[in-house]
C-alpha cells in the first residue's frame, strides 16, 4: 500500500504555522512594549498599523482582518500540533515517567511547549476574540481600561509567560527538527541556539511584563509612567 | 622494598531492578549490592564483581566490553547507555541500573534488541536494493573514498537500542522506527548501490510511525554511544521526505 503524502504535508504544516505565529508575536510584542516609551508611542504604533499613516485615521477593520487571519493559523497550528499531544492516560504516564528519568533537556522542553500551548488554547483564543471585535478600543486608554477594569490583566500575565516560552522554545526546536543554523559543528551551535532561547526568553518576558506593568498604570493613575495624562479612560 | 597500596575508593550503593519473566513467581524489584570503588571501574566491571561475590543468577549481556557489540546496553540512573563504556566516576555513589525499555526482556539486565532491530530492518527493508543480480565474480564498483566515509560513519551503529530507550516518542508510540531506523535509512540513501529514490524511501518511513513521528527529542542524539550525528540525519531525511510530498 502507499503511503499517503499527507503526513509530510501536515508535518510541514505544523512547522509553517509555528514559525509564522512565532514571527507575528516577536513583532506584536514588540508594538505592544512601545507603551514603555510612553502612552503618545502606543498610540503612534497602534494608529500605523491601523492605516493612519496611510489613510489618516484609524481602520479598526484592518485590525479585525489581521486577527481574523492570525485566529485561522492559530486553530490550524493547534489541531496540527495536537497530533503529537499524548493520546491516552497510558502515553502520558509513560512520557512523564521517561521524562522525570531521563532528565534531558530538550524532552523537558518538549513537555514544556505541550503544557504552554495547551493553556494557550483558552488564553488566545480569549484574547484573539475580544481583539478580533472590539478593534475600535485599542490604544493606551482603552487597552488599560481592558486590562485593569475588564480583569483582563490575569489573563495576559500567563498569556504573555505562555507565549514567550511556547514561541522561543518552538523557533529552537523548529532549528533542530529542520537543521537550520547546523552550520559546522551542529553539537555546538544546537547549545549556542538554546542559550539564546534562554536570552530571547529573558528579554521578551521582561519587555512584555514589563509593559503590561505600564497599561496597569496607567488603569490605576490615569496616566502613563512619564506622568502624562491619558485621555479617554473609562470610555 | 615498597609496596603499593591503592587507596579506598568510595562506597558504590548499585541498585538494580531485577525479575525473571520465566519464572512465575518473580516480581520485579530492586536489589541493592555494595561494593568499593577502584579506578577505572566501568559498570560493567562493577556488575562481573557483584555477579561473582554476590548474586551469580544475575543476568546481563556483554561480548566485547568495548562498546562495540552494543549487548550491555542499559538504563544508567535514568539514561539508557553501555555499562562497558560507563566508568562508575562519572556517576554518583548510588547508581540504579534497569533493562532497556521497549524491548523483550530475558531476564533483570537482559533484553532481546535483535527481536525490536529485526523488525525494524524488516520494516525498512534496510538492505542494499540493486534492480539486477551482482555478479558475483567481477570486482565490486568503486566507489570514492569520502562516500565511503560517510557510509561508514553511519554505519557505525551497533544497535545498542540506546536510542529507542531514550526516545520520548518511541516509549508513547511503539511502532515509532526511531533514530536507528532512520539513521539506517540515511546510510542506504548515501549508497549508490541501493537504486531506491526518494520516492521509495517514502514509502518505509513516511508517515507517523517513520520520520514524521519524530518530534525531534534529541534524546537519541544526546545518548548515542557512538557519537552518531543522528539530528543531523533525521533532519536530512526529514527535508527530503517534505521534498517528495
Amino acid at each position: 500500500m502507499k503511503n499517503s503524502l499527507l503526513p509530510a504535508r501536515l508535518d510541514l504544516a505544523q512547522s509553517i504555522t509555528g514559525l509564522v505565529l512565532a514571527v507575528f508575536m516577536a513583532f506584536h510584542l514588540i508594538f505592544d512594549s512601545s507603551i514603555l516609551l510612553g502612552a503618545g508611542a502606543f498610540d503612534f504604533v497602534s494608529g500605523a498599523l491601523e492605516g493612519k499613516l496611510i489613510f489618516g485615521e484609524k481602520i479598526p477593520l484592518i485590525t479585525t482582518a489581521v486577527v481574523l487571519v492570525v485566529f485561522a493559523i492559530f486553530i490550524a497550528h493547534a489541531g496540527l500540533a495536537m497530533r503529537k499531544f499524548p493520546q491516552n492516560a497510558r502515553q502520558y504516564r509513560t512520557f512523564r515517567t521517561h521524562m522525570k528519568e531521563m532528565r534531558h533537556g530538550d524532552t523537558s522542553l518538549w513537555w514544556l511547549q505541550i503544557w504552554t500551548g495547551f493553556a494557550m488554547f483558552f488564553l488566545a483564543s480569549v484574547h484573539l476574540y475580544i481583539i478580533m471585535t472590539q478593534p475600535q478600543t485599542i490604544g493606551p486608554a482603552g487597552s488599560a481600561y481592558r486590562i485593569v477594569f475588564e480583569w483582563k490583566w490575569p489573563l495576559y500575565l500567563l498569556l504573555t509567560v505562555a507565549v514567550v516560552l511556547h514561541a522561543a522554545v518552538g523557533l529552537y526546536r523548529l532549528a533542530v527538527k529542520w537543521g537550520w543554523f547546523e552550520g559546522k559543528d551542529p553539537n555546538r551551535r544546537r547549545k549556542t541556539l538554546k542559550k539564546a532561547v534562554w536570552i530571547v526568553t529573558a528579554v521578551y518576558l521582561t519587555m512584555s511584563l514589563a509593559a503590561l506593568g505600564a497599561f496597569v498604570h496607567i488603569g490605576l493613575t490615569g496616566q502613563d509612567h512619564f506622568g502624562t495624562v491619558v485621555e479617554g479612560l473609562g470610555s | 622494598m615498597k609496596t603499593e597500596t591503592r587507596a579506598p575508593g568510595r562506597a558504590l550503593t548499585i541498585k538494580v531492578l531485577r525479575h525473571n519473566p520465566a519464572d512465575p513467581d518473580s516480581q520485579p524489584q530492586w536489589a541493592s549490592f555494595e561494593l568499593e570503588e577502584y579506578e577505572g571501574m566501568t559498570l560493567f566491571i562493577a556488575l562481573n564483581e557483584i555477579r561473582d561475590r554476590f548474586a551469580p543468577d544475575l543476568q546481563y549481556d556483554f561480548v566485547c566490553r568495548a562498546g562495540i557489540c552494543g549487548s550491555c546496553g542499559m538504563v544508567v540512573n535514568g539514561r539508557p547507555g553501555l555499562a562497558c563504556r560507563t566508568l562508575t566516576s562519572t556517576l554518583p555513589a548510588e547508581i540504579t541500573l534497569a533493562p532497556l525499555p521497549l524491548f523483550k526482556l530475558i531476564g533483570d539486565l537482559s533484553v532481546d534488541t535483535g527481536e525490536w532491530m529485526r523488525g525494524m530492518s524488516e520494516r525498512l527493508e534496510t538492505w542494499v536494493h540493486e534492480q539486477t543480480t551482482p555478479d558475483i565474480h567481477a570486482l565490486e564498483e568503486r566507489m570514492e573514498p569520502e562516500l565511503a566515509e560517510e557510509i561508514y560513519e553511519l554505519d557505525r551503529c551497533i544497535e545498542c537500542g540506546c536510542c529507542i530507550a531514550a526516545c520520548g516518542t518511541a516509549r508513547m508510540r511503539e511502532d515509532f522506527v526511531g533514530a536507528v531506523g532512520l539513521n539506517k535509512i540515511a546510510r542506504f540513501r548515501l549508497d549508490p548501490r541501493d537504486q531506491r529514490t526518494d520516492a521509495d524511501f517514502y514509502q518505509v518511513i513516511g508517515d507517523d510511525n517513520g520520520v514524521f513521528g519524530c518530534m525531534s527529542l534529541l534524546g537519541c542524539h544526546d545518548v548515542c554511544p557512538k557519537d552518531l550525528p543522528l539530528q543531523t540525519q533525521i533532519a536530512f531525511i526529514r527535508r527530503k521526505m517534505v521534498t517528495v510530498s
